[in-house]
């Protein structure tokens, strides 16, 4: 149970498969079963958030959790009610995931888990086909598709989170797919098939984790950039937008009536009430974040600890993986975060140079530049009204947090490949998949040497 | 007919595939070979580590005992690692550490005298491994604080008892293997340790898992690049 927050995702997982309802956040006395609290026990591996311990690993340790667990009795799985505060998460990939569950109920726990981790993996392979099929429609040339979609499948941190039970797993490749289709709206036009299809992944991502909330303005944007841009009635994208809003109508209904947690009536277990109770200072967000990206400036006011893109979107984004202990050398996200400030400087100068062909296809630019300005605005919100809760103590963004957002990595790494001359940009795809191949390589030894030498 | 191969050689594909290539063997020489075969204190097992935020000292006083139970006590250890302290006076009293299991009874002592720091002791292993359960003794005249860890994430099976009561956390406890090794020795045995956590799995399986992700994913994105070049 090495992801973060694995053993609170299983337990919620673990409690809708054996009762039919979400665990409760803030209620019980349970927060996993006595089935998840004999192996964790056992093997202790309550203590690998310490990057000293080890969990008990010889096959006399297996006996022993194997013989308490023969003793258990029946319902020992199902009696984690609470308090667990990732039950505040929609319930989507707790019901789908419960269905492998029952599936598997056969095997022993940990076998289980084994089973979850593997079927959680096929996100990974869905969110690398649509970062294939989305270069496909955007770029239409197969290196630039293979460079977008290997950037993807390289990423050491997506591979670690897709294999780990979390709802995140599934939301990258939701919004994967929700960018695919909005790309395909922007480009062939809003058919009512196409919106509905955008809506229905729209609020799949919406009832799997909050941060899918992103897809809905997107897709309102999209639905406004092909209606310019097909010219088509206004009677016919109504009557499209009518459809996605009832999909998306529909999906909030049935979450108010079915979805929430046990102990709370609010949305999302409380998070939108608990997030949205601080006065929203404009001023002090945009200080905020520029702070973040650019580091401390005497005359603005630092809120909240000094941690901003270097964590979130080298440290956190390429590496610490587990419950953020294992990470690269700094050495290693030096070189990262030199190759990522090369990589945006490059993009940057590519889309200056580019400009008029960028316009000439301005529904794709403006569609993915909006995805991205959404994505990145309701993270640095979620963030400012989450630092203004804890008085600046939680800043609430990190590296897994912008996975949904991987698409837009295998894009602008394709497209800057592509803008290379001809001479040298098959050896730059060459490097290029080098270094995510060692890095990829590199994170597996990593968390195999933290927990297991 | 050399000029032709030669040709064939340079075009875009191939100059790509030797490029990922000589990328992966450099990494290999320079920063993956070295990080096997070097030697390294190897873990037998850790029965509970020191805290990460918060430095926990258990009080044993002299004469007394602190006891820690269901500790993995492996069957190729050589070194038994823990954390005395001095409590009042500025050399610590000496300990005797009695390890015991239901076919195993081993001890090993601490002589006085010492600053505080983490001590590490020779011990003999047992034939097969045991659960059992590690005693300290404080056989001098002065009390000793053992550093141990009483932290959520630092939570063990272990109960620990201190002069009769017991007492919420555990002291910290590292078994070695009698020598280093590189990591490279080491992996059948890695394999082993993944494989119990994954229930059972057999660790040749895990194995012959890890050395085709180990080819497999270099291989898998070398015939991406060539096909893609072509």
């Amino acid at each position: 149970m090495q992801g973060p927050d694995e053993v609170n995702h299983f337990a919620v997982l673990q409690y809708f498969a054996e009762n039919g309802s979400l665990a409760s956040p803030t209620l019980g006395t349970h927060p996993y079963s006595t089935e998840l609290e004999t192996f964790l026990n056992d093997l202790n591996l309550r203590e690998l958030g310490n990057p000293s311990a080890r969990p008990a690993w010889t096959k006399a340790d297996l006996s022993l959790y194997n013989r308490q667990a023969r003793k258990l009795p029946p319902g020992a799985g199902g009696n984690g009610e609470g308090p667990n505060a990732i039950a505040k998460n929609p319930p989507l990939y707790y019901v789908l995931m419960s269905g492998p569950y029952k599936l598997f109920s056969f095997l022993p726990l940990p076998g289980r888990i084994l089973a979850l981790r593997l079927i959680s993996g096929l996100s990974l392979i869905a969110t690398i086909v649509l970062v294939w099929l989305i270069a496909g429609e955007i770029f239409g040339d197969r290196i630039r598709q293979t460079v977008a979609s290997a950037a993807v499948a390289l990423q050491p941190k997506l591979a670690n989170i897709c294999t780990t039970i979390n709802a995140d797993a599934l939301l990258v490749s939701l919004c994967a797919c929700g960018l695919l289709l909005l790309v395909r709206i922007v480009n062939h036009g809003p058919a009512r098939g196409r919106v509905a299809a955008a809506a229905t992944v729209a609020a799949a991502a919406t009832l799997t984790q909050g941060r899918g909330v992103v897809l809905v303005p997107a897709l309102v944007l999209a639905v406004a950039i092909a209606h310019i841009k097909h010219k088509r009635p206004l009677r016919e994208t109504a009557l499209s937008s009518l459809v996605g809003l009832s999909i998306l109508g529909f999906a909030a209904a049935m979450y108010l009536a079915f979805g929430r947690p046990t102990g709370t009536s609010a949305l999302y277990g409380g998070q939108v009430s608990a997030l949205n109770n601080n006065p929203f200072n404009i001023k002090q967000f945009l200080s905020v974040t520029f702070q973040f990206y650019f580091g401390h400036l005497p005359p603005l006011h630092q809120f909240g600890p000094s941690y901003g893109y270097r964590q979130v979107f080298i440290e956190t984004f390429y590496g610490s993986f587990g419950p953020l202990l294992v990470n690269f050398s700094q050495h290693v996200y030096l070189a990262l975060q030199i190759a990522s400030g090369v990589g945006l400087l490059a993009l940057y100068t590519y889309c200056v140079i580019d400009r008029r062909r960028l316009l000439q296809r301005w529904n794709i630019t403006v569609l993915i530049s909006g995805y991205a300005l959404l994505f990145f605005a309701f993270l640095h919100y979620v963030s400012y009204q989450s630092l203004l809760n804890t008085k600046g103590a939680e800043p609430l963004i990190t590296g897994r947090y912008l996975l949904p957002a991987i698409p837009l990595f295998g894009l602008a790494i394709a497209y800057v490949v592509g803008r290379l001359p001809r001479s040298v940009r098959l050896p730059a795809t060459a490097l290029l998949l080098a270094v995510g191949t060692l890095l990829t390589l590199v994170g597996l030894g990593t968390s195999v040497e933290t927990y297991y030498v | 007919m050399s000029r032709v191969i030669a040709r064939r050689l340079l075009r875009g594909k191939y100059i790509a595939s030797l490029i990922f290539l000589a990328c992966l063997s450099m990494a290999a020489a320079l920063w993956i070979g070295p990080y096997f075969t070097s030697t390294r204190p190897d873990y037998a097992s850790v029965a509970a580590p020191v805290g990460v935020n918060e430095d926990t000292m258990f009080l044993v006083k002299p004469k007394g005992t602190a006891c820690i139970n269901k500790v993995t006590i492996p069957h190729n250890l050589g070194r038994l690692s823990l954390q005395p302290f001095p409590a009042s006076t500025k050399l610590g009293p000496p300990l005797v550490i009695e390890v015991t299991a239901r076919n195993y009874a081993a001890g090993t002592t601490l002589p006085g005298g010492y600053p505080g720091g983490v001590a590490t002791l020779p011990l003999t292993p047992p034939t097969h491994t045991e659960i059992g359960m590690v005693c300290v003794h404080d056989i001098g005249d002065a009390p000793v604080d053992l550093r141990g860890n009483n932290e959520p994430r630092g939570v063990t099976r272990s109960e620990l008892v201190v002069e009769g009561k017991h007492l919420p956390g555990v002291i910290a406890l590292v078994f070695y293997k009698q020598n280093d090794e590189p990591l490279i020795d080491e992996l059948p045995e890695v394999a082993e340790r993944a494989g119990v956590l994954l229930g059972g799995v057999p660790a040749g399986l895990v194995l012959a898992l890890a050395v085709c992700c180990a080819i497999g994913i270099p291989l898998l994105v070398l015939l991406v690049l060539h096909s893609t070049a072509e």
